[in-house]
């Protein structure tokens, strides 16, 4: 799987995706797509695709191809997928059906800049700025990482080579603030050509988890998505609590922190 | 002691338990200028965060003090080295008499003689010994004596096992490259055909396997080997050419004053030593066979303080004691005491638990738990009440715990037992 592939995975399942908390827990988001109606399908030329539903002020995600007739965006290869998202060209996807709702589109850019906007605000402004530190934690530790590295631990051979085979259910979260995510790791296949397979999601873990980790407040979990934190001493000094299955904690932590392998642009 | 009177919700009467105050306060200066503030395995992320202690003061016998003024029944013994409990008076003595001559010179102390010439004679199939500080001194070193004399690059060590922290065998992940573990290849324990298919894997590649005498990895039970797997591996060994180096840095001198092969009945050729052998002292050895000498010498070992004199006199005396004192029957005779009333008092709160590994060496686990919330949350139970357990690394017994001392941790463990029940259910 070249790097590229996974790139383009992190961007159409791991970033994309992320617009509709956006839209959720922003209220200039709202503003954008307050009459948005309309249906809009991100295709990679490698099968990778994400639909996002605007209807009605809001947005439902769904990586699968549930939505019948929608503006489809064809990507003509996963380059142009991650040149998109990196703004280093201009191409543009081909249309292949819904060409009727290509106007609609014309706004898109305002929403994804909006995300942008947070995803990228500086240190300085999310120290300043409570409100935008904690959409800036919600929408990363809340989304885009676990998303990513739900892709990375299912695809990326590096990351399956540190899971290897381990399995559960793991919820990440920060104290007092509402803001739970969880990945659970599973495997796919038998007879020894078992692989990890693993899915995330917002919210508490649908399962008993296996492994906490609660970071005690919006900094610190700022620092740890920055790769910044002294995380051993983090968790003695117990600005994070970790429970549970500490060698599947530590798995999905390294994979956590290859995400910025790839994203940190 | 550091107390707090809280009602337990499991008896009547108040329980006094510890707490951590100076211990954080402490480590809120460490993590400013120590890299994780407390690193390695002493960590406290590993056995309870602000659950446990973080700095000890004084140690005696089977028990120490943190800088709370905690005290502690100890079950960890420093990870290993206490064997005879904290200042054994007659080593501390051999220590402090010939740490008024010196320890660190231009040259060893004839101790060193004195201690290679005990080492000889009590493993039975050494005929020399080296010495160094820490495990990892010997086992890195061990297999460079295998490479020099097979001139093969591949080693063979069990998958999940531990013997050090160089790169080639570390169970960390950080600054490791891929050409690190180049030439180290992997097999399951108590799996002989696994072992044969990576014999046959590498033909006449392969300089050494090396195993530790029993399987005691982290995070799960310790299992004993099968006769088939050691048998398998000593005819191997012996067909392909290949040296197996037994790791015995955890257990020698524990379970056999001979070694810990005596006790499971194989024979390595190569062999290391290091926590049990001084009492606490910095020290680690490397037994051979005369076959090896000559490619010992070849493979240079050197360190600043590796012939610190202080330590083996230490370890002269450590064995000394443990020989006359019939220490490693006390060890085995207390974890036997031990094992049995944690099954006791398990079974009594319908709870299911796993006791592993020699007496002497014991882990506890709770049957069918993958995710350790029981065994996380029993620890913190009985490091609160005054006995130092760790969730996930196997305990120690020293010749210095006493039936009273067993007896006190088992009523500890039926509290711990009871509050697990009562969080989690049985």
């Amino acid at each position: 799987m070249t790097k590229e592939h996974l790139l383009a995975r992190l961007h159409l399942r791991a970033l994309l995706p992320t617009l509709a908390e956006l839209v959720r827990i922003d209220e200039s988001a709202q503003k954008i797509i307050e009459n948005w109606n309309f249906t809009v399908r991100f295709t990679s030329a490698t099968g990778i695709s994400t639909t996002l539903q605007f209807k009605k002020g809001t947005l439902f995600v769904d990586p699968e191809r549930r939505f019948y007739f929608p503006l489809n965006l064809m990507f003509a290869s996963d380059k142009q997928v991650n040149n998109l998202f990196t703004k280093q060209d201009r191409a543009v996807p081909i249309p292949i059906w819904g060409l009727q709702y290509l106007p609609a589109m014309l706004h898109f850019q305002k929403l994804t800049n909006r995300l942008e906007n947070i995803l990228k605000a500086s240190v300085k402004d999310l120290q300043s700025d409570e409100d935008l530190l904690r959409k800036h934690v919600r929408l990363l530790m809340g989304r885009v990482i676990p998303a990513a590295v739900a892709q990375l631990g299912t695809y990326e051979a590096e990351s399956q080579a540190i899971l290897k085979s381990k399995v559960g259910m793991i919820q990440i979260e920060v104290k007092d603030e509402s803001i739970k995510s969880w990945i659970q790791c599973s495997t796919i296949g038998r007879n020894g050509d078992s692989r990890p397979s693993l899915r995330s999601g917002f919210g508490a873990a649908p399962t008993a988890p296996d492994f906490i980790m609660s970071f005690r407040d919006l900094p610190t979990a700022l620092l740890s998505i920055n790769n910044e934190l002294d995380t051993m001493a983090a968790a003695t000094g117990c600005d994070i609590s970790i429970r549970g299955s500490l060698p599947l904690g530590e798995a999905v932590s390294m994979i956590m922190e290859r995400v910025a392998l790839y994203l940190k642009n | 002691m550091q107390i707090t009177t809280k009602p337990s919700k499991t008896s009547k009467k108040a329980e006094t338990f510890a707490t951590y105050d100076k211990s954080m306060e402490l480590f809120g200066r460490a993590r400013q200028v120590i890299p994780g503030g407390i690193y390695g395995h002493t960590t406290p992320t590993l056995v309870g965060p602000g659950a446990s202690p973080y700095y000890a003061v004084k140690g005696k016998g089977s028990r120490y003090w943190d800088v709370d003024g905690n005290e502690f029944i100890d079950y960890m013994c420093g990870y290993g080295p206490i064997v005879q409990g904290y200042n054994h008076p007659e080593i501390e003595t051999a220590a402090e008499k010939q740490r008024k001559r010196g320890d660190c010179f231009n040259h060893p102390g004839s101790v060193m003689i004195d201690l290679a010439e005990k080492l000889v004679e009590l493993v039975d199939f050494a005929d020399w010994c080296v010495f160094g500080k820490n495990g990892s001194d010997m086992t890195s070193w061990a297999t460079q004596v295998a490479r020099e004399y097979t001139t093969r690059k591949k080693i063979l060590m069990v998958r999940g096992a531990y013997h050090g922290v160089d790169p080639w065998c570390t169970p960390g992940h950080g600054g490791l490259i891929e050409e690190d573990r180049a030439h180290i290849h992997y097999f399951d324990w108590n799996d002989p055909q696994s072992f044969i298919d990576q014999v046959k894997q590498h033909p006449n590649q392969v300089a050494a396997v090396i195993t530790t005498p029993y399987h005691h990895p982290t995070f799960a039970d310790s299992v004993m080997p099968s006769h088939d797997f050691l048998k398998t591996i000593r005819e191997q060994c012996d067909e392909h050419g290949i040296l197996w180096i037994l790791d015995d840095v955890r257990s020698g001198f524990r379970l056999n004053i001979g070694g810990s092969h005596r006790y499971f009945d194989f024979q390595p050729d190569i062999a290391c030593y290091c926590k049990a052998i001084a009492n606490g002292y910095p020290l680690s050895a490397c037994v051979g066979k005369n076959d090896y000498k000559i490619s010992a010498t070849k493979v240079f070992l050197t360190g600043s303080y590796w012939g610190g004199a202080v330590s083996m006199a230490a370890a002269l005396k450590n064995i000394e004691i443990l020989e006359r004192d019939h220490a490693l029957e006390t060890m085995d005779a207390m974890g036997d005491r031990l094992f049995k009333g944690f099954k006791k008092k398990a079974k009594a709160h319908g709870l299911q638990i796993t006791m592993s590994g020699p007496h002497a060496i014991p882990f506890m686990t709770f049957r069918n738990e993958t995710n350790f919330f029981r065994l996380q949350h029993f620890a913190e139970e009985c490091l609160k009440r005054g006995a130092f357990i760790h969730p996930h690394h196997n305990w120690f017994l020293s010749a210095a715990h006493t039936e009273a001392d067993i007896d006190a941790t088992i009523e500890i463990a039926d509290a711990a037992f009871a509050s697990v029940k009562e969080k989690f259910g049985s």
